[in-house]
């Protein structure tokens, strides 16, 4: 009986003592972060289908039992120091997330039934997607998928991925012209949707007047349309959109609008937008 | 409020008739109600916190707001002078800053350990990730987890997760249970497999008679991710709220409503319901303090509500 409680206090002083050296001795997560070698989900140029999840959160996790205090943040006051292991994990993504992008002299802020954000990030992804598929008519991404707005700031990667949090791929579905009524009618009873390449009017939560580039859209008529995934698997109330011809992109909304925004920076564009008046109520 | 029809007057008439008694104990004279003791609780509640770790930031209309560090500075000084609390949140705690595009909800996660919740539901969100991330990243916290209405088959988050908790603040027995919203359409189906969703209206009511008539808790409470009210006729939080009896608060969330004043309904009972809902990301911490008086019948009734702004709030329009 007392060997074993004598077995047990020693066990546990030896525990503590190696969780303790291991923490205080243990590689800065830095080192430890470059060694293994492992990729983060942005920026990347080719970001493909199957993120390895489970992976990178386990190394993660071992990146974090070896955080160490910086001073910095036991300078900062009780309840900073009580948070402080977040600094590691920020330090981390914010080697990514800085990255400076373009000036923007406006914020810009999403609202219903067209604002300037939703406008400029359905004309960014109409190019995007015209650069990927030969013939896309119109661009379209659910207002849902926009969680945030953009700052009178230098954007940053950070705000792009506040912008446009989900790791949607962009796909390309071709409608007949009946079918493209049908999506836009769901949308117009939502109040709005971002799109680009068409305008249209809501008249009693339908869509009517429907323009695609210069020509009213014809019912037999077949129309190329590139948007997220999620509301080609029938997300948002698109259930409708299961099952229609689509061809699946490569690549991350969040990576176009990114990339994208970057080259504009590199070329000394302004971040710009305007409501053209693209959707009317009436 | 005035575009759901509610005001502090509402809620303050509400106040007056849950005190005074409202049914059998209403009913009693005076001399019999006045045995017991009354003991004081606050339930403090976020929802739709969105991975929102850090203040908004500087250049945003919304800058210095928010953030875990505050609100822990806000729950300490609450918990430093009310006897009893309780913490609870209402779903969607993933997604929406980077943290949880590099980390996979690990950040939130031990956010909300630190900050000492008491119990959450989930939400459409959180599955964001997957099922076994989900599970992954609950498994490095130790609050309770709790959904009456969704079904995790064989999947290691049946075991992780509850239908329903008792939270012990002595000598009250607080009954938490939660329901989530149908994640068709709202989550993709691939991410979720084994997910299967139940009547959340039903879950309800089992839940209720479990916590009334064999725990014989206080009060019960429900989080909900269902949302605060739809056009059409989806579960919603109004609609338990005047459907199922036995609930004393409804912990919305999925809407993202900032209601300032809870909402009062009335149950088919005849008892005051109350629904309340802290907006999103953090942004305000909501309190609501109830009495509960124990005696020959229990009374609860809450006596003041709020949501406190987290953080600085540099431009106050």
């Amino acid at each position: 009986m007392r060997l074993s409680l004598l077995l047990w206090a020693l066990l546990f002083c030896w525990t503590n003592l190696a969780s303790g050296t291991n923490r205080i001795a243990g590689p800065p997560y830095e080192q430890y972060f470059f060694e293994q070698n492992f990729e983060f989900p942005y920026p990347s140029d080719t970001t493909l289908r199957k993120p390895n999840r489970t992976q990178k959160a386990s190394s993660v996790y071992q990146a974090y039992n070896s955080y160490t205090l910086n001073s910095d943040s036991l300078l900062k006051g009780r309840v900073s120091q009580s948070f402080a292991w977040v600094d590691s994990f920020r330090n981390l993504q914010n080697q990514f997330t800085n990255k400076p992008l373009l000036w923007s002299p406006k914020a810009l802020i999403k609202s219903m039934p067209e604002s300037e954000l939703t406008n400029l990030l359905a004309d960014i992804l109409l190019i995007e997607s015209r650069s990927i598929w030969d013939t896309v008519h119109i661009s379209l991404l659910n207002p849902g998928g926009i969680r945030a707005e953009f700052p009178a700031d230098t954007l940053r990667l950070l705000h792009v991925m506040e912008v446009l949090p989900f790791p949607n791929h962009l796909d390309k579905i071709t409608l007949s012209g009946t079918e493209l009524q049908q999506l836009l009618d769901h949308w117009a009873g939502k109040g709005g949707i971002a799109l680009s390449g068409m305008r249209m009017s809501i008249i009693e939560g339908k869509a009517a007047d429907v323009w695609v580039g210069d020509d009213p859209l014809q019912q037999k008529h077949s129309y190329h349309v590139a948007l997220p995934d999620y509301l080609v698997d029938g997300g948002d109330g698109c259930s409708f959109l299961i099952g229609s011809r689509v061809q699946r992109g490569a690549h991350r909304i969040t990576d176009l609008v990114a990339r994208h925004l970057e080259t504009m920076g590199k070329s000394g564009e302004l971040l710009k937008s305007q409501t053209d008046g693209r959707i009317r109520i009436r | 409020m005035a575009e759901f029809g509610y005001d502090r007057r509402d809620f303050i008439r509400a106040l007056g008739a849950s005190v005074a008694g409202i049914g059998v104990a209403g009913a009693l004279p005076t001399y019999l109600q006045a045995k017991g003791t009354t003991y004081p609780i606050s339930i403090l509640h976020t929802n739709d916190t969105h991975s929102r770790i850090d203040p908004y930031p500087a250049g945003s209309a919304l800058a210095g707001q928010g953030g875990v560090a505050a609100r822990m500075e806000l729950i300490r000084s609450i918990r430093d002078r009310a006897s009893r609390s309780i913490l609870l949140d209402a779903g969607d705690f993933f997604q929406g800053t980077p943290y949880f595009n590099f980390y996979n909800g690990e950040v939130e996660i031990r956010a909300m350990q630190q900050l000492g919740y008491d119990a959450a539901t989930l939400g459409n969100h959180d599955f964001d990730g997957g099922m076994d991330n989900l599970l992954l990243q609950l498994q490095k916290a130790g609050f309770p987890v709790v959904s009456a209405n969704y079904r995790f088959g064989r999947h290691g988050l049946a075991q992780r997760c509850a239908s329903s908790v008792i939270l012990r603040r002595d000598p009250l027995k607080i009954g938490v249970f939660g329901l989530g919203i149908k994640p068709a359409g709202l989550i993709p189906p691939a991410f979720v497999p084994q997910l299967s969703w139940g009547d959340p209206f039903e879950a309800a009511r089992c839940q209720v008679s479990c916590l009334r008539m064999i725990h014989r808790c206080h009060i019960v409470i429900c989080l909900s991710h269902l949302g605060l009210s739809y056009a059409d006729e989806r579960p919603s939080d109004r609609r338990l709220a005047l459907e199922v009896s036995g609930i004393d608060l409804i912990v919305g969330g999925h809407t993202h409503s900032f209601l300032d004043i809870p909402e009062v309904h009335y149950n088919p009972e005849g008892r005051a319901v109350y629904v309340v809902q802290a907006g999103h990301s953090g942004l305000r911490l909501g309190r609501v303090d109830w009495e509960i008086k124990l005696g020959r019948t229990t009374e609860a009734a809450p006596t003041d509500a709020s949501l406190i702004p987290v953080g600085e709030r540099l431009n106050v329009g």
